[in-house]
């Protein structure tokens, strides 16, 4: 709220101080106008410079002035907000450990503020204590009805609240807002919406839940970041939304793509089958993120073996990048030929990603890097083996390619 | 009971753990940051430190090491981190931490961690 006025009287200040300067100017330049035209006498120009010196003096003055008082004012303030959370903090933390009752009456703000601060950060019973307790001072009320305000910061800070509290109940609620016309609102809905329901505990509701949140992201037109943000954000409860985006055949690229990446990051083995399916998917974005995200996994199901050799002579450049990353996990029958292939790639990035492919195999991988480095007909994939080998110091004592 | 050094920036994460472990007997020290860190590591000996791993001027990791390796004190070390994911809980495990805690965390968990590692 400070802040708020601060900022209007700021405008209003700045809109004074133009006004100091920008009229005594005018009439200065129409003084000496005048005088240039023998209307005024000699003194007269001396006398309006001297005014308009004052008049910006002044100006300056007031504008440093508040610049000074607001800073000093807001560190006040704040550092009072400050200590009262603090207090409020420990306060709650004694009702949490039974030292102390709660308190009788109207939360104050920082009390509120506290009691959500401890939410975000603890789990287990002291969790549903203060969930219990956050339903005792009507919180979840107090911040949906905050939700529904016309003024954008309110909201915002409403989703910021509920997002620390992760109340069940407000799911519904929440969730609504991730199709909000504003893009901040739908980034933190799409967040306090995430968070909700990893907060819900397995079962029909978190399932519901889960489809309402598959649908409204794939509904949302956020960007892929954040849907994946708000993926990684649903820890235990990722399964139930990523199985909706990767499974339904209508599933939009983006939300795929998000998923795959999602399943790679959290390390959902057994979505392996599921990622398997995109290797060879017609959108090369798609292609590109289940290969990541079978690297990431650190497995490749067998049905998916054929797939990630072919991405190796993909048209587009980045799928075979991440073929190439991908293709240490093949069979090695399998890998080294495809990698020994891909060191001769037309591509930098992709020789590259060959090259230290083979070295992170160890043997076999480092051998074969040594006979690409030595025997390979391209001259670029030659540099580059030796190049990787003498990066990870695999390039035996005095090899110097200007002696060879 | 013993003295604990409790390394997190976040005052609200503070104030649990101090009430909590207080509670439970001990005696808890606070280093807000990894320079607050290593004067108190420095100046005093601890049972056991409550470590976060996004510190304002670092990493935790960094502090690990530190206090594994340039003071090498054998100092029972619980890692108290907001990173969930596997390559983070191994790295803090490989660094000498005896135990790795994903934050939101259970208050009395942790109280309970903290005894066992301090023979309680």
């Amino acid at each position: 709220m400070w802040r708020r006025f601060g900022d209007v009287a700021y405008a209003l200040l700045v809109l004074v101080v133009i006004t100091l300067e920008a009229v005594p100017l005018a009439l200065l330049t129409w003084t000496f106008v005048q005088r240039s035209a023998g209307v005024v006498p000699a003194s007269r120009p001396g006398a309006v410079l001297l005014s308009a010196v004052s008049s910006a003096a002044l100006g300056v003055i007031l504008i440093s002035g508040y610049i000074l008082g607001y800073h000093g004012m807001s560190a006040r303030r704040e550092r009072a907000v400050r200590e009262r959370l603090d207090a409020w903090t420990a306060r709650w933390m004694d009702v949490l450990v039974g030292r102390a009752k709660p308190p009788a009456g109207r939360l104050p703000r920082e009390a509120a503020f506290a009691l959500l601060d401890l939410r975000e950060v603890v789990r287990g019973d002291e969790a549903a204590h203060i969930q219990a307790l956050a339903e005792r001072y009507g919180l979840v009320q107090a911040l949906l009805h905050r939700l529904s305000s016309h003024r954008l910061s309110v909201r915002l800070e409403a989703l910021e609240g509920l997002a620390q509290g992760r109340f069940a109940a407000a799911f519904d609620a929440v969730a609504a807002h991730i199709t909000d016309p504003d893009p901040a609102v739908r980034l933190a809905a799409t967040r306090a919406a995430a968070r909700t329901l990893a907060a819900i505990p397995s079962g029909l509701e978190r399932e519901g839940a889960a489809g309402t949140l598959a649908r409204l992201l794939e509904a949302s037109g956020l960007p892929i970041g954040v849907i994946e943000e708000a993926l990684l954000l649903l820890e235990d409860a990722a399964p139930a939304v990523l199985l909706r985006l990767i499974v339904r055949p209508e599933a939009a690229p983006a939300s795929v793509k998000a998923a795959l990446d999602a399943v790679g990051r959290l390390k959902l083995l057994t979505f392996g089958e599921e990622v398997a399916r995109f290797v060879d998917d017609p959108d090369a974005e798609v292609r590109a993120a289940a290969l990541r995200a079978l690297a990431r996994l650190g497995y490749i199901p067998q049905e998916a073996e054929a797939g990630v050799v072919a991405a190796l002579a993909d048209d587009v450049e980045f799928v075979r990048i991440h073929g190439t990353r991908a293709a240490p996990l093949l069979p090695e029958g399998a890998a080294l030929p495809a990698l020994r292939e891909a060191a001769g790639d037309s591509s930098w990035w992709v020789r590259r990603a060959a090259a230290e492919s083979l070295a992170a195999m160890r043997e076999p991988g480092v051998s074969e890097l040594r006979k690409v480095a030595a025997e390979h007909p391209d001259r670029f994939a030659r540099e580059m083996a030796e190049q990787v080998l003498r990066d990870a110091g695999l390039l035996p004592a005095g090899v110097d390619r200007r002696k060879r | 009971m013993g003295t604990i050094l409790a390394i997190d920036d976040d005052p609200v994460v503070v104030k649990v753990l101090k009430v909590t472990l207080e509670l439970a007997g001990h005696d808890v020290r606070v280093a807000g940051d990894i320079s607050e860190a290593h004067e108190a590591l420095e100046d005093d000996r601890y049972d056991l430190i409550l470590l976060d791993l996004n510190l304002p001027d670092g990493s935790g990791f960094d502090v690990l090491r530190y206090i594994r390796e340039t003071l090498n004190r054998p100092t029972r070390v619980i890692v108290l981190s907001g990173l969930k994911q596997e390559h983070n809980i191994v790295r803090g495990l490989e660094l000498g931490a005896d135990d790795y805690v994903t934050k939101p965390f259970s208050p009395r968990e942790v109280a309970a961690r903290v005894d066992r590692w301090l023979g309680g």
